[in-house]
């Protein structure tokens, strides 16, 4: 057994060798390539990588809101307290979406309707779980807006999206998400899109909120900083897989992965908002495309050797709760 | 908002003088003379000359045109040479078979073509999508005047379930008068049944690729929500763009189907005032429906208000 | 695929209707003996009420058929291409030409040909101006935005710094640009100048009456549609048939020119 199984009632929600494949004109791309990890009761978990490392589609494949004609999770199991999600009907698993399992995206400009007050849509969320008539979802609706401290809630909740800054659609976001009460919370880069000053309000109220609310956060982001001021427990990915899993502070005192270190010396530069890519590290990340002999993070990688690029390490356990895919861990730690 | 509708309104006035300008410049330019039509193959020098005198035409250019539009705002469409009574008159005693036709038709391509372009959108790229796909192109291929005969051959003349031709007005029964119209709906409608799901589906894909939708299945809303209440709402627009602007080519489909199916409307109207050669019927109903047509597009406009609050300039 | 099912459809259509005297027999031969025939070996598709070949007239319509469609197709794209790179490019001129295509778009093809040509009285030439005056204002209104878009290029805009000529400007940038969506909207037009023009021939106010093209024969046979329904339905189908060839030749030129608008 390489990684400790964490079991009894304090797992919220346990994944098991996630499969998640892109179908494209003959082509198949693993996005997701046998991934497993915990969430606990009430924790954050931060999941971290660069674009395109399988995080979104990690946690989309969670709640199976995947584009239905070109994406599939072809295997392994998604256990939300006992029951696994890739099992339920779609009947069934509307009932968790927006009630157990609620979800925050990056862009708050694009994801909210521009055709209903934002009352009103985070109302819907509250009357298809709670059977609330819509005007106790409309005052429901209020009282989260004074929950992520907007304004004048009363008069906001009648506002259109187009009316708000980015700032307030993601408080009307994280409303509609928090509006009935969810177990888990999984915020995709919920501040990419957003300016700094609004990055860190937004940050501390999700923290905020979570003391609050006893929910388990799964936070996915490309930026460690972030990490470092909400999260738990890490797990970093790369080309679709697991490559460390630690507690926040053993994997920052102790980061195991070269990749791991990389990313921390190349904390994207806040300021500038976006996602970028690593200048640090050599090359690019690998197309998913073609089938990985060895590990994936060999062609970028400084330590690269001889079995890097014959065999692919898997996740082992390295110590107390950390653990690292990489044959030369002990060198890197070291380093 | 006010200022939105009261821009609307005024360009709404402006296209509809450059149509009046447009159409009245185009009759008296193009070869051939209103008097001597109307006055019949036979007719005397003296007998056009009459009758270039009782119309006006002697006058200057412009001073027709104003002569006419001003008797036009006075509600003055001319007079019929054939009956000698106004047009307004007689379009008013032919308008219940041609609005019944129109508007069943629209309620019937709206409700259907909507239906079929959602669903089509929602299983895009399957079996129904590409069956909806090739009957859209169909639909608009083949002439309605054809479509026609081919539904009055299989279902009226083969099969006898409903009447060849003919129009009974609705106070002489509603089961006559919806049995009389179903062909001619059917009819009418194909066309624009494929255009209105072509145009759905088109807008239904962009819209469901939004991450809206994606934030509304996040919040477990059904199918049907995510497709009707997200959705359809977006698409809407587009939507009814087209079915504003469609309606040039009903017009014209109204004038065939009314043909076919003998129907006494306004349409026929028109074509019988071609072969009596009445032609300030055929002047009149052609301003008339073009102004209808600037009204009806500029109703879509303020709906465009009610759908997408985004609007407002 | 499309371009091809649709492109070999109407050529096939086409060399039909140009070759029609080398094989089809005399659309005009009459015999009061066999009137409204059903189907034999003699005629296959049977005798209108005039004792006419059904097949033979229906071949030659093609002919009326084919004609209006491209030339009144051929005539709104020149007069659409003009009007819309006038536009485009004497900005001045811009909003008053827009809105008087705004005008003409808004009055309804059928009736506006319909009154043109019952001044005029009924002939090819009319029917084929009527039929394309108004398709006009969707040609230019394209070709305008194309234009406006290709101007901001920078290679254009290169061109006009380095103090080339506009009309050698258009030459060489605009048309190539505007080419492509200017077939695919030639297509649409053609296929619905095809459709006016049978129906305007069968309100009997298309080509004139002695000319056999589809929508003559149609309205003429109309009355005998229970006794003799091929005589209506075998013009139907073959109009219906060309204007879908047009139809397919147009959505494939338009997948073909923009990849993009396939899945649409």
């Amino acid at each position: 057994m390489q990684v400790q199984e964490i079991t009894g009632d304090d797992v919220l929600l346990d994944v098991r060798n996630l499969e998640t494949h892109f179908f494209s004109e003959g082509s198949v791309t693993r996005a997701v390539g046998g991934v497993s990890f915990q969430v606990r009761k009430g924790e954050t978990l931060g999941v971290v990588g660069e674009s395109g490392c399988g995080k979104s589609v990690t946690s989309l494949s969670i709640l199976r809101l995947l584009p239905k004609l070109t994406a599939r999770t072809v295997g392994g199991e998604v256990r939300f307290r006992g029951r696994d999600l890739l099992k339920l009907s779609e009947g069934e698993m509307r009932k968790i979406r927006g009630d157990k399992i609620a979800m925050i995206f990056q862009d708050p400009m694009t994801s909210l309707n521009p055709v209903y007050t934002v009352g009103r849509q985070i109302a819907e969320a509250v009357e298809i779980h709670t059977g609330a008539s819509r005007t106790e979802a409309l005052a429901k609706a209020e009282e989260m807006l004074r929950l992520v401290r907007i304004a004048d809630p009363e008069r906001r909740v009648k506002n259109y999206p187009h009316e708000m800054s980015g700032g307030m659609r993601q408080r009307a976001m994280i409303a509609m998400a928090l509006a009935c009460s969810p177990e888990l919370l999984i915020a995709d880069e919920p501040t990419t899109a957003l300016d700094v000053t609004i990055q860190a309000q937004i940050l501390r109220l999700i923290v905020d909120l979570k003391e609050r609310t006893g929910t388990a956060v799964m936070f996915i982001t490309h930026d460690l900083g972030v990490v470092a001021e909400t999260c738990q427990r890490v797990i970093v990915m790369y080309a679709g897989r697991i490559v460390e899993q630690a507690s926040a502070v053993d994997l920052f005192a102790r980061p195991m992965h070269p990749y791991t270190k990389a990313l921390m010396r190349s904390v994207p530069d806040r300021r500038r908002g976006k996602e970028r890519r690593l200048p640090e590290i050599p090359g690019i990340v690998p197309s998913l495309r073609e089938a990985v002999i060895g590990c994936s993070f060999a062609p970028r990688c400084p330590r690269a050797t001889k079995v890097c690029r014959e065999k692919t390490p898997v996740l082992e356990e390295q110590g107390q709760d950390h653990a690292v895919a990489c044959w030369h861990a002990h060198e890197v730690v070291s380093a | 908002m006010c200022t939105y509708i009261l821009r609307r309104m005024v360009s709404a006035i402006a296209v509809m003088a450059m149509v009046g300008i447009f159409i009245f410049v185009l009759l008296r330019l193009a070869p051939g003379d209103p008097a001597a039509i109307m006055a019949g193959r036979n007719a005397t020098a003296e007998a056009i000359a009459g009758i270039r005198e009782q119309l006006g035409l002697n006058e200057p250019l412009p001073v027709q045109f104003m002569l006419w539009v001003s008797s036009m705002l006075h509600g003055d469409f001319g007079t019929s040479i054939f009956s000698g009574r106004p047009v307004f008159e007689l379009v008013l005693q032919r308008l219940e078979p041609t609005l019944s036709l129109s508007l069943m038709t629209l309620a019937l391509s709206v409700t259907l073509g909507v239906s079929l372009g959602v669903l089509a959108a929602w299983r895009a790229g399957g079996l129904l999508d590409r069956t909806l796909t090739l009957f859209a192109t169909l639909g608009y291929s083949v002439p309605v005047f054809v479509v026609g005969y081919f539904l009055v051959y299989l279902l009226a003349i083969g099969a006898g379930w409903l009447p060849v031709q003919g129009y009974v007005q609705i106070e002489n029964g509603l089961g006559g008068w919806f049995a009389h119209l179903v062909l001619p709906t059917v009819t009418l409608s194909l066309p624009y049944i494929a255009l209105i799901a072509r145009i759905t589906r088109a807008s239904m894909l962009e819209v469901l690729s939004e991450d809206y939708m994606r934030t509304a299945a996040a919040k477990g809303a059904s199918a049907y929500a995510m497709l009707v209440h997200h959705a359809l709402k977006n698409a809407g627009v587009p939507i009814l763009t087209v079915v504003g602007l469609s309606f040039a080519y009903l017009i014209g489909g109204v004038v065939l189907t009314e043909t076919v199916f003998n129907i006494p409307g306004v349409g026929r109207m028109v074509v019988d005032a071609v072969n009596s050669r009445d032609y300030p019927i055929i002047q009149s109903v052609l301003i008339m429906v073009s102004g209808l047509y600037v009204l009806i597009n500029l109703a879509v406009d303020l709906a465009y208000t009610l759908i997408d609050p985004r609007i407002r300039y | 695929m499309l371009v091809l099912a649709g492109g070999g459809l109407l050529m096939l259509l086409v060399v039909l209707a140009v070759a029609a005297p080398l094989y089809a027999g005399d659309p005009e031969a009459l015999d009061p003996f066999i009137r409204l025939q059903p189907p034999s070996g003699e005629h296959w598709l049977g005798t209108d009420n005039l004792g006419r070949d059904v097949l033979a007239r229906t071949i030659y319509g093609a002919r009326i058929s084919l004609i209006v469609g491209l030339m009144s197709a051929f005539l709104a794209a020149i007069a659409g291409l003009t009007i819309g790179i006038i536009a485009g490019y004497l900005r001045s001129f811009d909003n008053l030409i827009m809105r008087v295509m705004d005008a003409l778009m808004s009055i309804p093809t059928f009736l506006l040909a319909i009154a043109l040509i019952s001044l005029t009285g009924p002939g090819i030439g009319i029917l084929i101006f009527a039929v394309a005056l108004p398709e006009t204002p969707s040609v230019s209104r394209l070709v305008r935005s194309v234009v406006l878009s290709v101007r901001e290029r920078p290679y254009v805009q290169a061109a006009i710094c380095g103090g080339a000529r506009l009309p050698k400007v258009m030459l060489r940038h605009i048309l190539p640009s505007t080419f492509a969506a200017l077939m695919v909207q030639s297509a649409t037009v053609c296929a619905s100048a095809i459709m006016t023009e049978a129906g305007l021939s069968f309100l009997g106010v298309g080509v004139p009456p002695e000319i056999p093209s589809w929508g003559n024969m149609i309205a003429s046979s109309r009355l005998y549609l229970a006794t003799a329904p091929l005589t209506v339905l075998a013009p139907g189908v073959f109009l219906a048939i060309t204007v879908l060839a047009v139809n397919l030749l147009g959505d494939g030129l338009r997948d073909l020119f923009d990849p993009r608008s396939r899945s649409r």
